[in-house]
């Protein structure tokens, strides 16, 4: 039996969808979150479909996750990001004991036993310090694009200290420090290893454990994953997509259920344009 | 006749206390832009001018806050957690104040006193824009609200909000979210006024909250503040008149200490 099913994670800041047939990747997508999760997503999926070459009628099992996992009304189950988090790191990096997650709003930190059973987590949500929105206050505040952010300031000999440990004051600190002249590449650097110290700091409370997986839209800079890396003296294991692990575990999820129980009663899914969210 | 004055360079704000024999004869509160010796210059000039005295007429300045190593004016330095006590020790006398409750532009300082008046312990949180006079700020903006407006408008709340994030960057988004799903104005800033009440209540309560307690600092101006941070804390709160220059007053009045020691020892 071909089994086609989807992961779609509704984070903080954007949707991420993986539309999987017989546990291959045959799409992927990645929007803004917008305030109509439910038609976004179902219009996503649309999308993929097409992308794939799969009917729009086709039978997919959905799994929902992240944030907002509760407004992707298709869906046969919910899963927690901790969860998709680490069936996709699992899949992507057999070897995963740690999995850290930066996504938009916060960043958790889950440990793994060896046959991949979470033994551990921690995460902190209350702070932006890190997260995505703490990426996207400084390239504004360094008028650098988010999207080379992460490449930029990775050679830097120089970096500038950053004494804040707050997104608010960070960004204050920033703007003083383009003030005096400091160049950008040489702020970011001083940026990068803040995110680091308060990831590695999660970690090493938690007790380090080989290998370790970053995952999440924060873990597509390589300043950032290079500082965590230098910090925990330990290489940092990157998937080549590490923002659509969570959509991926969720596929995965999906896709298992089904060769387990076989394709579930749809919750489905009038082919879109009604909307409401 | 002995002229002092303190001179509190704040992280936003600056506020220059004149003292004449001890008593205010003329303040000057102005934000301390990037050039923290030029606004104390001015400052002082401002709050001499108020005061009708001269430059020379001042015998002694302390400086206290965040740039008091960097002004050039002031004879002595202090941290401006005694210049704080010191500022309220009248107020404290008369009112029997053992807690100090602070908001300053980015930090939050809770401060028990012993029964003389001396600073038992204190708790700050500097490290955090959570709960600090920036976050008011930062969400008037995002309102669009002045923030001398924040207190009176507050008053006006008959629905509960709940601001349920801790961090400012979230809490801005949040508000933002409020704002489009048409929550009136004056209950989404009862809800910011309540956010910052629980984590000073969480704090003071780590120090000890004895009574009197005096709230201090400029969001103590802001009567929304006020109450918000009197239904956490469960007591009343006793208010400076002028909350924004008690440090700096604090830091005159050590000035007048230092030369009636000089005095003695001379």
């Amino acid at each position: 039996m071909s089994v086609l099913a989807a992961g779609v994670d509704v984070g903080t800041l954007y949707t991420k969808l993986v539309l999987m047939r017989d546990d291959v990747v045959v799409a992927m997508l990645m929007e803004r979150t917008t305030m109509q999760s439910a038609t976004q997503t179902r219009q996503m999926l649309d999308v993929a479909l097409e992308n794939a070459g799969e009917a729009l009628d086709a039978q997919v099992e959905v799994f929902s996750t992240g944030a907002g996992r509760k407004n992707v009304p298709f869906a046969v189950e919910q899963k927690t990001d901790y969860i998709t988090m680490c069936t996709g790191a699992r899949f992507l990096f057999p070897t995963a004991r740690m999995v850290i997650d930066i996504g938009g709003q916060g960043i958790r930190i889950v440990e793994l036993d060896d046959i991949g059973v979470m033994q551990n987590f921690r995460t902190n949500d209350k702070c932006s310090t890190g997260t995505g929105c703490f990426l996207e206050t400084m390239s504004l505040a360094l008028n650098v694009e988010y999207e080379v952010m992460g490449e930029l300031g990775l050679a830097a000999k120089n970096p500038c200290r950053i004494q804040s440990i707050c997104t608010i004051f960070g960004e204050s600190e920033v703007v003083s420090l383009v003030a005096k002249g400091r160049p950008k590449e040489e702020i970011l650097a001083g940026l990068y290893g803040m995110v680091a110290m308060k990831v590695s700091a999660m970690v090493r409370s938690m007790g380090l454990k080989r290998d370790v997986v970053a995952v999440g839209g924060v873990a597509r800079s390589k300043g950032i994953i290079k500082h965590i890396g230098d910090l925990l003296k330990c290489d940092v294991l990157v998937p080549k997509f590490p923002h659509m692990v969570c959509a991926l575990g969720a596929a995965l999820g999906a896709s298992a259920r089904t060769r387990r129980k076989g394709p579930s009663e749809q919750p489905q899914v009038q082919a879109t344009a009604t909307g409401g969210a | 006749m002995t002229v002092t004055a303190g001179v509190d360079l704040g992280s936003t704000y600056a506020k220059i206390v004149v003292l004449k024999d001890g008593v205010n004869v003329g303040y000057a509160v102005l934000p301390t832009g990037h050039d923290h010796d030029e606004t104390s210059k001015k400052g002082l000039e401002l709050a001499l001018k108020a005061a009708k005295l001269d430059r020379k007429d001042i015998d002694y300045i302390v400086s206290t806050g965040y740039g008091r190593n960097i002004t050039t004016l002031a004879n002595e330095t202090i941290s401006e957690i005694s210049a704080n006590a010191w500022g309220t020790r009248h107020i404290a006398l008369k009112y029997g104040i053992r807690t100090i409750v602070d908001i300053g532009g980015q930090d939050t300082k809770v401060i028990a006193l012993d029964d003389n008046l001396n600073v038992a312990d204190f708790r700050m949180n500097d490290k955090c824009a959570a709960g600090t006079g920036r976050f008011l700020e930062v969400l008037a903006k995002t309102m669009v609200v002045p923030l001398q407006d924040m207190g009176p408008l507050s008053l006006r709340s008959t629905k509960k909000v709940e601001i349920t994030v801790t961090c400012l960057v979230f809490a801005k988004s949040e508000v933002s979210n409020l704002m489009t799903q048409g929550y009136a104005k004056e209950d989404i800033i009862a809800g910011i006024h309540r956010a910052i009440a629980k984590r000073l209540a969480t704090m003071a309560r780590k120090v000890g909250v004895r009574r009197e307690v005096f709230f201090d600092g400029g969001p103590a101006r802001n009567v929304g503040m006020r109450k918000a941070l009197e239904d956490e804390l469960g007591v009343p709160l006793i208010i400076a008149e002028m909350p924004q220059i008690v440090t700096a007053t604090g830091a005159a009045l050590i000035a007048e200490n230092r030369l009636k020691k000089d005095k003695r020892t001379l």
